[in-house]
């Protein structure tokens, strides 16, 4: 379960979140808002690496403190720093968190993504191939919540596709972001929460 | 069992990656036309009182791996704080990761210095053989090169440390500044001579590097070294676990 409860995230004097409550227990939610709204940061405290008010637990512990919560992973491209290839990355995530690394293999197969790429350095990657590999190297571990920060972006057709196969087999808890208005219609009955003006608020917001 | 693999890809990226190849080629071929150039005011190349410039050089070899062991920590600072939360990573690991391949990486740099291009400069001066590093002074020198080496990566981590812990992932900005500042304090001695190693611990390290070379055995300045390196140890852990606590409301990527 993932519990945010009265967040409030700022930048220096800039508030950009305020006083945020939400609980995702068991089931995937849309995190939908335009660009600056508020939504890769609400991961990024989720995932630790930035400042928060209030409070986030992940399965009842509080992120500030937690230590060697295996059960959740994200997208971030921040956290995929730890080594210089994907490949080098699996096989660290692989001692770090589990799994098996011939998995991340099948991932990367079913995303139609070239295997010489996975032995590049990550920052050399295309856009939406650097997407698709980080979707891979967040989902081999089958962790139990996830958080996915615009997975569609920079994905071509016929990749969206198998980026959605994928969600719809693999994401049973946690909170996919996007700002792209066709996502929630392709995720047919995951529930929908708009970030506008720092609030939170269940359902599509008609100002977005 | 651990199959190691953060050390495996901490010893790659600071030893053969192409970024570091790259950083350490061009490092390397500088010190070598400025080792080449610095000949020209050696009047007797083989005198021990000049042995320092190689102290010195290697020194120099170990500003560039340590500049990248300094932008590794920072590079890897946010993945550290999402690690530390969610999988079994352990800090000490890491830390002992990062040792390792730069000091490996160290040995192999300093090594290609001493053993190749050093020779070869002599010779180029001399029109004779002079083979610095033999069997008898290898033992020796590879305990002095590895001491001077941690001591100056402690030295790295304790600043980069401080630079994280104040300025959080803009550390980056200043990260250079260290390289560049530790770079003038290498190669001070090599102007200005009779500097007391005890008083001038970076003198210390080039010096206990060239004593070995020279009478193949260990300097007693290394007991110095060895001592100021456990300081260096416990003032950057203690700096490293603060950041890792003060991060989340510190830093912001």
């Amino acid at each position: 379960m993932l519990e945010i409860e009265n967040v409030t995230i700022s930048y220096g004097d800039l508030t950009i979140l305020d006083n945020v409550n939400l609980v995702v227990n068991n089931t995937p939610v849309i995190l939908l808002g335009p660009n600056g709204s508020g939504k890769t940061s609400l991961i990024r405290a989720i995932s630790g690496l930035i400042p928060y008010k209030g409070s986030i637990k992940i399965k009842g512990k509080e992120v500030r403190n937690s230590r060697g919560i295996l059960e959740y992973s994200t997208n971030l491209p921040e956290v995929y720093t730890i080594a210089s290839t994907p490949w080098e990355i699996a096989k660290i995530n692989t001692e770090l968190k589990g799994g098996d690394p011939n998995e991340f293999l099948k991932l990367v197969d079913f995303l139609e993504v070239d295997k010489k790429v996975i032995k590049r350095p990550i920052y050399r990657l295309s856009t939406g191939q650097n997407s698709l590999v980080r979707l891979a190297l967040t989902l081999f571990t089958e962790p139990k919540i996830v958080t996915l920060d615009e997975p569609f972006e920079n994905v071509d057709v016929k990749r969206r596709n198998k980026v959605l196969e994928l969600i719809k087999g693999r994401v049973k808890e946690g909170i996919i972001v996007t700002h792209d208005l066709r996502i929630p219609k392709l995720l047919e009955g995951v529930k929908v929460y708009s970030v506008s003006n720092g609030k939170l608020v269940e359902g599509i917001d008609e100002n977005i | 069992m651990r199959k190691m693999e953060l050390e495996k890809s901490m010893i790659k990226r600071l030893s053969i990656s192409s970024v570091a190849l790259f950083y350490l080629l061009l490092d390397l071929m500088l010190i070598s036309v400025f080792t080449y150039l610095g000949f020209y005011s050696v009047k007797n190349i083989y005198a021990p009182s000049e042995m320092i410039w190689y102290g010195i050089g290697i020194l120099y070899m170990l500003d560039a791996v340590a500049a990248g062991f300094s932008l590794t920590l920072i590079y890897q600072s946010s993945s550290l704080a999402y690690y530390i939360r969610f999988s079994k990573f352990k800090t000490y690991i890491y830390i002992l990761s990062l040792f390792i391949a730069a000091l490996i990486s160290g040995m192999i740099y300093t090594l290609i210095y001493g053993g190749i291009i050093f020779p070869i400069i002599v010779f180029l001066h001399t029109g004779n053989s002079f083979e610095i590093i033999t069997l008898s002074n290898l033992l020796p020198l590879l305990v002095s090169i590895t001491i001077s080496s941690l001591f100056m990566f402690l030295l790295v981590f304790l600043f980069t440390n401080i630079l994280l812990l104040k300025f959080g992932a803009k550390a980056s900005r200043y990260s250079q500044v260290i390289s560049y500042f530790l770079f003038i304090l290498i190669i001070i001695p090599g102007f200005i001579p009779g500097i007391n190693p005890i008083y001038y611990p970076i003198y210390g390290a080039e010096y206990v590097i060239s004593y070995s070379l020279v009478n193949a055995t260990l300097s007693p300045y290394i007991l110095e070294l060895i001592v100021l390196s456990a300081l260096l140890a416990i003032g950057g852990n203690l700096i490293f676990k603060r950041m890792k606590m003060l991060r989340l409301e510190e830093v912001v990527w």
